[in-house]
């Protein structure tokens, strides 16, 4: 039976200060676009030019001075624990997000980037764990970068590595892999994009797509825009409820058992796989779309919806801090030759197949509506 | 972050690290909704204009 003290870290105190320092970052940030934002709609030069030419808002004010703070000041040890886990306050973020969609949405857009999820995840997948075999890369290390490649980044490598006894070493070259080239994309993609006039939607599906990791996906898309955020998060919802799917797969692929025991069955895999808090983003997305008054919409004034619409960028913003200041050169320096290989190959291929795919399915498919 | 895989020889006590973030998620969003049905216009204002100075 669930208790409540299973939630709760007996040594919660020691989150504190890392937190405090996340939200503190936050609330800066915030402020930083929101001063940037007046100053560029009273056409200032130079807020014009960092807030609309150079994108220069809340989400890479966050990204670039934390990698900057943690890279240079650094982040003492006191403030570490509260850092790792501010990141995952991304997904009540994502839940909140929930009341921006429509039933209809998630089977127009949802529908197509479910496709997209699956072609993009089974093939990458394949590709790569028959890559590491074809260059001797061990099991271990070829499974979880399949599965990090091909599903969603860290999540699916700490999911699918016990199913293929990855080594510790493994794991931190994969994990290490993943995080620079999501970082790299992450700062690249968007600039690529307004440089080929890919619209919000497109832009949307392509990050969701080949950006591995739901957090650093979400602030490119964020970067982009609110449309591209909007497409991002519907696809990315149904690309990491795969998670289950792919270890499934990864265990029949290598045909290997867990440490001596059985091979887990498919259920119970999908029960501790399964990334539960996407139910809550769901069930408020069924909410939404039953335009009950009790709940308003986000653009019915006065509403509990319309109020929580302005709630879900601080859950951001604080997530992105964490992010920022989790990303250490020296820990991206954990990329072995092999993982960097795998991983360089995986994600240019997905970025560029992906970003084909997405203006080959054009906007429409993507856009999502939105509620009332 | 903990990169150790669980295992057979020293299974996870309770939930997985993920499991207890989503549980976490799922609760803060319930508490947001819930105090959005209280005070809807209370809610916008601290985070559209009480946190933001400018």
């Amino acid at each position: 039976m669930l208790g409540i003290r299973s939630l709760v870290a007996p040594d919660w105190p020691k989150y504190v200060p890392g937190m405090l320092l996340c939200l503190v970052l936050a609330f800066v940030a915030m402020n930083i676009d929101a001063l940037l934002a007046k100053y560029h709609k009273q056409d200032v030069g130079l807020a014009t030019f960092l807030y609309q030419t150079l994108q220069f808002r809340y989400v890479a004010l966050l990204l670039i001075g934390g990698i900057l703070l943690r890279n240079t000041i650094g982040v003492g040890r006191v403030f570490r624990p509260g850092v790792s886990i501010a990141r995952p306050l991304i997904k009540p973020g994502i839940i909140i997000l929930g009341v921006h969609y429509v039933w209809a949405d998630v089977l127009k857009v949802g529908g197509t980037g479910l496709i997209l999820a699956i072609v993009f995840i089974f093939g990458t997948a394949i590709a790569v764990m028959a890559l590491g075999r074809r260059f001797g890369v061990g099991d271990g290390l070829g499974g979880i970068m399949g599965a990090g490649t091909g599903v969603c980044g860290v999540s699916a490598i700490i999911a699918t590595a016990p199913v293929v006894n990855a080594k510790p070493r493994d794991i931190a070259y994969a994990i290490g892999t993943i995080l620079l080239f999501g970082t790299l994309m992450l700062f690249v993609m968007p600039y690529i994009g307004q440089a080929l006039d890919v619209s919000q939607p497109q832009f949307g599906a392509w990050v969701a797509v080949a950006i591995l990791n739901t957090a650093q996906l979400i602030a490119a898309a964020e970067w982009y825009g609110e449309e591209a955020r909007n497409t991002a998060v519907l696809i990315n919802a149904a690309r990491i409820m795969l998670i289950p799917f792919i270890v499934i797969f990864a265990v029949w692929f290598y045909g290997l058992k867990s440490k001596g025991q059985d091979a887990p069955s498919f259920w119970a895999t999908v029960r501790e796989k399964f990334p539960v808090f996407i139910l809550g983003f769901f069930a408020l997305i069924v909410l939404n779309s039953l335009d009950l008054a009790v709940f308003g919409g986000p653009k019915v004034t006065g509403s509990p919806f319309w109020a929580m619409n302005t709630v879900y960028k601080w859950f951001f913003a604080v997530g992105f801090a964490g992010i920022g200041l989790s990303i250490s050169i020296d820990d991206m320096k954990q990329a072995g030759g092999a993982a960097f290989l795998i991983g360089s190959g995986a994600a240019t291929l997905k970025m560029v197949l992906g970003l084909i795919v997405v203006v080959l399915v054009g906007t429409e498919l993507l856009r999502v509506s939105g509620g009332n | 972050m903990d990169t150790s895989p669980p295992s057979a020889e020293h299974p996870p006590a309770g939930l997985s690290p993920e499991k207890r973030e989503d549980i976490w998620a799922l609760l803060i969003a319930l508490v947001v909704l819930m105090i959005s049905l209280w005070g809807p216009e209370a809610v916008y204002g601290l985070f559209s204009q009480t946190l933001i100075l400018f």
